[in-house]
């Protein structure tokens, strides 16, 4: 009785280690790697549009067709980066992914209130209340605050027909995304 | 049996118990996790700072980056009204009434990892490319032959696919309560 008791112990245990590896450990490296494949496609600091259909579904899978994506991996650690966008009359949307692939940051057109995106991205924890609210605007734009030196802006804008589709390309390669001439940071 | 055999055995149930039973519950077949409306599945937390490790798991092996049901939910189908895979061999009419958000997409898209051979540059309609009756209604017809109408070409080779509906900025109504909503009916009309 005591040997079954035993067997059957370590059996769930066992079972209880594999269920959390592949659960948890596994997807977790899969979603660093996806971010890592993201960041690796565009030079550090670059903005890049994926207008290569095949070249986006690579790094970016199961996102929309009617959807134009530009990306731009960052490295804040000496500089801040700043990020400005003109805005089309659709929807547009701006994400923040850190390298672990947590989405740290989203804005919506709707959410920016005017006809032009303007943000930069500091390192450093938000002190006051006001830094936390990320709608704050300060020099015209909006400062958000991250941890983590190191990231990706991934920028979306919906492409309404198939004939508007080079159009909302040519709208996501005027975005700026470059380092700040200021060194302040939050931090 | 000797020890070597019987610990080799007990070592592969083990596993084989918890990889499987991770697998079915990461797959959204077990679990409270996805919302299940007719055809159209939903996971409930993609997205969500707080969602539970299985959703993360799931849109993680993936390789997906999903945002929060505020900016974006996705349902997906891979079946018919009637339970039916969803084959290009067959043809299809979807019908839907208005949709409750700022802009919607309709895609045709793989159900696994391999890539469809498509006929034509058309893979999806929006709320901007669509027809619709005076009401707001409207129809899609899926087919591997021209149709008058919204007519959503389907991938050639007669391969199993799937619809993936992509809301956008929907009320907040469906995205608190997303089983409240009308989601779009898949008909099979025809197969060959």
């Amino acid at each position: 009785m005591k040997r079954f008791l035993f067997w059957s112990t370590a059996m769930v245990l066992l079972a209880a280690a594999t269920h959390i590896v592949t659960s948890v450990f596994f997807p977790r490296l899969e979603r660093e790697d996806t971010v890592a494949a993201l960041m690796s496609a565009s030079e550090t600091n670059t903005l890049t549009v994926l207008d290569d259909e095949t070249k986006l579904k690579e790094i970016l899978r199961g996102v929309p067709p009617d959807m134009a994506f530009a990306i731009c991996p960052y490295d804040i650690s000496e500089r801040p980066i700043a990020i400005s966008a003109p805005l089309p009359d659709t929807y547009w949307a701006v994400s923040i992914f850190e390298p672990s692939g947590r989405n740290i940051y989203t804005l919506n057109d709707t959410q920016v209130g005017t006809n032009q995106f303007a943000a930069l991205i500091v390192q450093g924890e938000a002190k006051t209340a006001a830094e936390e609210d990320t709608s704050q605007r300060q020099g015209g734009g909006i400062v958000i605050h991250t941890t983590q030196a190191q990231g990706v802006v991934v920028i979306r804008s919906l492409i309404p027909d198939l004939a508007s589709r080079k159009r909302a390309h040519e709208l996501l390669a005027e975005t700026e995304c470059k380092p700040s001439l200021t060194t302040a940071t939050a931090g | 049996m000797t020890p070597i055999i019987r610990i080799t055995v007990f070592a592969l149930v083990g596993c084989a118990i918890g990889y499987f039973s991770a697998h079915y519950v990461i797959s959204g077949q077990v679990g409270d996790l996805t919302l299940q409306s007719g055809s159209w599945k939903l996971w409930k937390k993609a997205g969500h700072p707080d969602a539970d490790p299985y959703t993360k798991a799931h849109f993680s092996l993936r390789r997906e980056l999903p945002l929060s049901s505020f900016e974006q939910m996705t349902f997906s189908a891979d079946t018919d009204f009637n339970g039916g895979p969803l084959s290009s061999v067959c043809s299809y009419t979807l019908a839907s009434a208005p949709l409750p958000a700022r802009a919607w997409g309709m895609a045709i898209a793989p159900r696994g990892d391999a890539e469809l051979s498509y006929i034509s540059k058309r893979r999806s309609f929006n709320a901007n490319n669509i027809v619709r009756d005076p009401q707001g209604n409207f129809e899609i017809i899926l087919s591997d032959s021209a149709r008058p109408g919204n007519w959503l070409p389907l991938p050639a080779d007669g391969a199993e696919f799937k619809l993936v509906l992509t809301l956008i900025n929907a009320d907040r109504k469906i995205i608190e309560e997303p089983g409240s909503m009308k989601l779009p009916e898949i008909r099979l009309e025809a197969c060959r």
